[in-house]
């Protein structure tokens, strides 16, 4: 098995190979990836794991909450403060909880933070008599919430409800966007008509309309993709990101 | 990580499982008021070097839980359908981290089946009478005596929101580096039907434990398991002196004082993580003998 570098590991074909290397050899202290369900294993490949070195600091995640316009918003938060800022907003029925395996996978690198929306997850949960459950809204807290945290730019990373919280963000604030990963979020009304096959194109074609430098991947997998996906899915946004915005 | 469940004896066991079916296997046994849930980040960590599973009790987590007006919901029947499970996943030789109730359902299966323990994780699970905090004091003076209504009603505390949560945050000197994800999983299991009577039933049977220390011990130290402790300092239900009480009967055991609480994996994990493999790796070909033959028939 190949030892991952301080480089990046492009994307191979390989999603197994790419998978194994990255659950030995970047840090130890996140996600099992199944090698087991990869098929039986040689004796030869049961790797002795070393004991992490003791310049790279564990990846820790910090569960914390700030008041924005008299709310309590629950976000997760990890890696160093002064790396380039990455946000996780999420979908639904879920809550900041979908990210738990994808915030340590970045946070060697990146200040990441995945915030939970009014009414979801650990945030407050206001009466709706008092208080308006619409994306705009939710929009303005997680500006406000960035804005209490000091973030001027930052990458997103947008999965279903997300979408929508996060282009509302980029269309307030188009300058402090550096990158976008879109996950299942909707920005076209052929994604809402049909589920399989045949619209899968019409998501490629109509994000390389308006996008024609994106990177397209259909992952085979559903909704919550990163769920079965991540060892697919984890090089890849790494890489992505290190290409994009890494300091 | 895998997902998976296999049928005990007619119940449904949820395990967690990950890492190469050829590594040594690792067993995690998960604690009150908990499930594998709280090996949630153990489980990735371990995976590179050991086949690791863990399984949720029937009555916790994921696994069945039958009513208990059918089922005995004690740590003898809970150990007999761990055992079973194991020889069914074919786990019949591995190392043993137990974390409370991880350590009554683990000995009572490791004294039966001794040759199947490889090797020992102790982490604030108790074997030692001194091991009791004042927490168990209402267990401990009244309700094992003779379980009645008045004396039950106030161990439904332990069954609240504010107390299970509390489980997690005593002693643990950060609060924010737990996760919430842990009382709210424990919260919504506890909300089905039948969950808290199954937990009044663990309290109670917990007396049988007790019985069985000094079985539990004369094991130890006849058998002399290579073996890793690691111990909250400031565990809500265990002592610091539950915690050296070991190093009697296992003293070439290798103890870790932490400072954190029950869960010591929550703010522990990459020094756990470390010194588990380390450990493991140094002492896999060792062996001692008990250190005094004549204790060690008991």
């Amino acid at each position: 098995m190949s030892k991952r570098s301080n480089s990046e590991v492009g994307m191979k074909k390989d999603t197994h190979l790419t998978s194994t290397s990255v659950a030995l050899n970047r840090r130890r202290f996140s996600l099992g990836l199944p090698l087991l369900a990869a098929g039986a294993a040689a004796p030869q490949e049961v790797v002795a794991a070393k004991a992490p070195s003791r310049d790279e600091a564990p990846i820790v995640t910090y569960y914390r909450t700030k008041t924005i316009d008299g709310i309590k918003i629950f976000y997760r938060e990890a890696g160093p403060a002064n790396a380039p800022v990455v946000l996780l907003l999420h979908g639904f029925p879920t809550s900041s909880h979908m990210f738990r395996n994808l915030i340590p996978e970045l946070a060697d690198r990146y200040h990441v933070i995945a915030p939970d929306y009014p009414g979801y997850g650990q945030s407050d949960m206001p009466d709706r008599a008092t208080f308006s459950y619409t994306f705009d809204r939710f929009g303005e807290l997680v500006d406000g919430l960035l804005d209490a945290l000091g973030v001027k730019r930052y990458a997103m990373y947008v999965m279903d409800y997300g979408a929508p919280v996060g282009w509302r963000l980029a269309l307030k604030h188009p300058e402090r966007i550096t990158a976008l990963i879109v996950q299942n979020g909707n920005a076209y009304e052929e994604g809402l008509k049909e589920f399989w096959d045949p619209i899968k194109a019409y998501w490629s074609d109509h994000y390389k309309r308006d996008l024609p430098k994106v990177e397209f991947h259909l992952i085979d997998t559903g909704h919550f993709a990163f769920e079965d996906k991540a060892d697919e899915m984890v090089p890849l946004i790494r890489d992505f990101l290190h290409r994009k915005i890494a300091s | 990580m895998l997902f998976k469940n296999v049928n005990v004896n007619g119940l449904n066991i949820f395990y967690r499982e990950a890492g190469n079916e050829a590594a040594p296997r690792l067993v995690l046994l998960h604690g009150f008021p908990a499930s594998s849930h709280q090996y949630r980040n153990l489980i990735p960590a371990l995976a590179d070097r050991f086949h690791v599973i863990a399984p949720d009790y029937p009555g916790f987590g994921n696994s069945d839980m039958p009513d208990p007006a059918t089922f005995a919901y004690t740590f003898d029947k809970t150990s007999e359908m761990i055992e079973e499970f194991l020889g069914k996943v074919g786990f019949t030789r591995f190392g043993l981290y137990a974390q409370d109730y991880g350590g009554p359902v683990g000995f009572r299966i490791v004294t039966r089946r001794p040759d199947w323990l490889e090797w020992l994780i102790i982490q604030n699970t108790n074997a030692y009478e001194v091991g009791f905090t004042a927490a168990w004091d209402g267990l401990r003076g009244a309700y094992w005596k003779g379980r009645t209504p008045e004396n039950e009603k106030p161990l439904e505390a332990f069954l609240q929101a504010d107390t299970v949560k509390l489980v997690y945050t005593h002693g643990h000197r950060r609060p924010e580096l737990i996760s919430p994800d842990n009382w709210n999983m424990d919260l919504h299991y506890l909300d089905r039907p039948h969950a808290r009577r199954v937990q009044l039933d663990f309290f109670y049977d917990y007396r049988t434990n007790v019985q069985l220390y000094p079985h539990w011990q004369a094991f130890l130290r006849k058998q002399q398991p290579n073996t890793i402790i690691f111990w909250g300092q400031d565990d809500i239900f265990f002592t610091r002196e539950g915690g050296e009480s070991y190093l009697k009967d296992l003293p070439h055991a290798e103890m870790h004082r932490l400072n954190s609480g029950h869960f010591a994996v929550e703010d522990c994990l990459p020094f756990i993580v470390e010194k588990m493999i380390a450990f493991y790796e140094r002492t896999r070909t060792r062996q001692y003998s008990s250190p005094d033959a004549q204790l060690a028939t008991g």
